[in-house]
């Protein structure tokens, strides 16, 4: 494009009015920094993302997940689009009382993943605080560009009308990968993974807590947005170090510190309103090769809660 | 401050022949006046800084294997490069950052170079193949206490070599640079290079302070 087609482009462009959320309409960033925001990484249990979509996931598996994470959590952090699965997890999760959602498209390549959540967007937007990450770990993965993101943000805001354009739109990388300008500008706030358990190992999780909180302060003072810590947690097995009784001690510190943080910029805060992750997934240790990735659960893959989801629910509960 | 070139040698690691290479006081200045000053201007010379030392992860020297003297890149200017070879058989990724001092992360008081007045990070680079990818950084230590001062790395994201050498130059970014315990990064991984294997030539490493 030549400069001055350029410059007529993004002029036009400046003119061009923003989405606006529809009036009554629940905030995603509101719900952040409202009151008590509690939200958990799900992917259902016994799901494996490896085998094809078949029928509509039971909905009585999804309700009874979702019922079990409830006395802790009223929001819940999606990966994928699934028609199998996500339909019917908003269905249960609204009937069930959860307030927001943080929906997310895998593969931004994917027409049927964008097409999928702006029918989601369109349905939902009016009674959950609903917002979309697109891509996880992607661009360091090599499995998307940075202009893959963007495409499929304007492709989700083209089909999600005019309430779900209004929607905020994010993307998830590795704490430390925020020194990249072009990661900080995308989306309307920003969600990095910061795991003390992959980059601090030898931290205790009073000081895993610490060390979590700050580096989420420098990526939203840097970038002077809003910032929520979309993963982070300590497993609760699959490793020497790795136990029930330390989980709980990280989340049970994390809890007494807050969960949202203002920083001195308008606009600016960072949400510590998530954990990682719902239920464990062996799935994910054979995907991966690593015990670790399989022991992430507040609770087993049977439904059964650890300590830290007690911290949760007593923080819920106001304990 | 005597700066070397030189690397931790576990007992799986070979030893490296790196010549060691000090800092006199004339050349930095004459350095810094210039508006450059050197990570790497070659092996053997006596303005480089810091120590290619710091290996990720730990395992890191199963998959990283690093001359900082090789020769077998000849359009490199200083006629040294640095080249490293990455094995993603051995493990998925692995990086090495230029320290102020060997093994030195800033978790403790220690050395550190005050490069605020610089504005870029420039280096060439060049791939085996072409087509390897990399990431390279900078002041990567700011969680550590006495780590850099900047909170967040420089960062110029993925880059995909040539085979042919180029020149890249990365903007600081406004980072707070008045303390650098890392001055440099190159990290690599499996997932932006299929192919298993990437070799990669580095040369003329420096921070400037123009744009």
């Amino acid at each position: 494009m030549r400069r001055r087609d350029f410059l007529a482009a993004a002029a036009v462009a400046a003119m061009a009015p923003r989405p606006v959320r529809a009036a009554g309409s629940p905030s995603f960033l509101g719900y952040l920094q409202g009151d008590r925001p509690a939200m958990i990484a799900y992917v259902p249990t016994g799901f494996d993302p490896r085998r094809p979509p078949a029928a509509p996931w039971p909905a009585d598996a999804l309700r009874a997940d979702l019922m079990a994470l409830r006395p802790a959590f009223d929001g819940l952090v999606l990966y994928a689009f699934r028609e199998d699965v996500t339909p019917g997890t908003l269905e249960q999760a609204a009937d069930l009382g959860y307030r927001a959602v943080l929906l997310g498209i895998w593969e931004p390549n994917s027409e049927a993943e964008i097409a999928g959540t702006a029918a989601l967007l369109r349905r939902w937007s009016d009674r959950l605080a609903l917002a979309v990450v697109i891509g996880n770990e992607g661009i360091n993965d090599a499995r998307y560009r940075i202009e893959d993101l963007a495409s499929a943000r304007d492709r989700l805001r083209a089909l999600a009308g005019a309430t779900g354009a209004a929607v905020p739109v994010t993307t998830s990388e590795p704490a430390g990968d925020y020194g990249w300008p072009p990661l900080r500008a995308f989306g309307d706030f920003l969600a990095p993974n910061i795991h003390p358990a992959i980059d601090q190992q030898r931290l205790d999780p009073e000081a895993a807590v610490a060390w979590v909180r700050a580096r989420a302060d420098a990526i939203a003072r840097t970038a002077g947005r809003p910032v929520l810590v979309k993963e982070t947690g300590l497993p609760n097995g699959g490793g020497e170090r790795h136990m029930p009784q330390r989980q709980r001690a990280f989340w049970a510190a994390w809890l007494a510190q807050g969960r949202i943080t203002r920083i001195e910029r308008p606009g600016t805060f960072v949400s510590f309103a998530a954990a990682f992750e719902a239920f464990d997934a062996p799935w994910k240790a054979e995907q991966l090769r690593d015990p670790v990735e399989g022991h992430w659960g507040l609770l087993t893959a049977g439904r059964q809660p650890y300590p830290a989801f007690a911290a949760w629910a007593e923080a819920a509960a106001g304990r | 401050m005597s700066i070397t070139l030189n690397l931790p040698q576990p007992p799986h690691h070979r030893p490296l022949d790196a010549p060691a290479a000090s800092v006199t006081p004339v050349a930095a200045a004459a350095a810094a006046e210039a508006g450059v000053w050197w990570v790497y201007q070659s092996a053997d010379a006596v303005g480089n800084h810091g120590s290619w030392s710091n290996i990720v992860p730990e395992r890191g020297f199963d998959v990283l294997r690093i001359d900082p003297a090789d020769r077998t890149s000849p359009q490199a200017a200083g006629g040294t490069a640095v080249r490293l070879v990455f094995d993603f058989g051995r493990g998925p990724w692995a990086g090495v950052v230029v320290a102020s001092e060997p093994g030195y992360w800033g978790d403790r008081p220690g050395p550190g170079f005050d490069l605020a007045r610089y504005r870029v990070l420039a280096f060439r680079a060049r791939g085996l193949a072409g087509g390897e990818s990399i990431r390279v950084k900078a002041a990567v230590a700011g969680d550590q206490p006495f780590g850099d001062q900047a909170a967040l790395p420089v960062d110029a994201g993925w880059i995909t070599l040539g085979s042919d050498w180029r020149e890249y130059r990365i903007d600081t970014d406004g980072r707070d640079l008045s303390r650098v315990v890392t001055s440099f990064m190159v990290v690599a991984n499996d997932k932006h290079n299929p192919s298993g294997r990437a070799t990669v030539f580095l040369a003329d490493i420096r921070w400037e302070t123009g744009r």
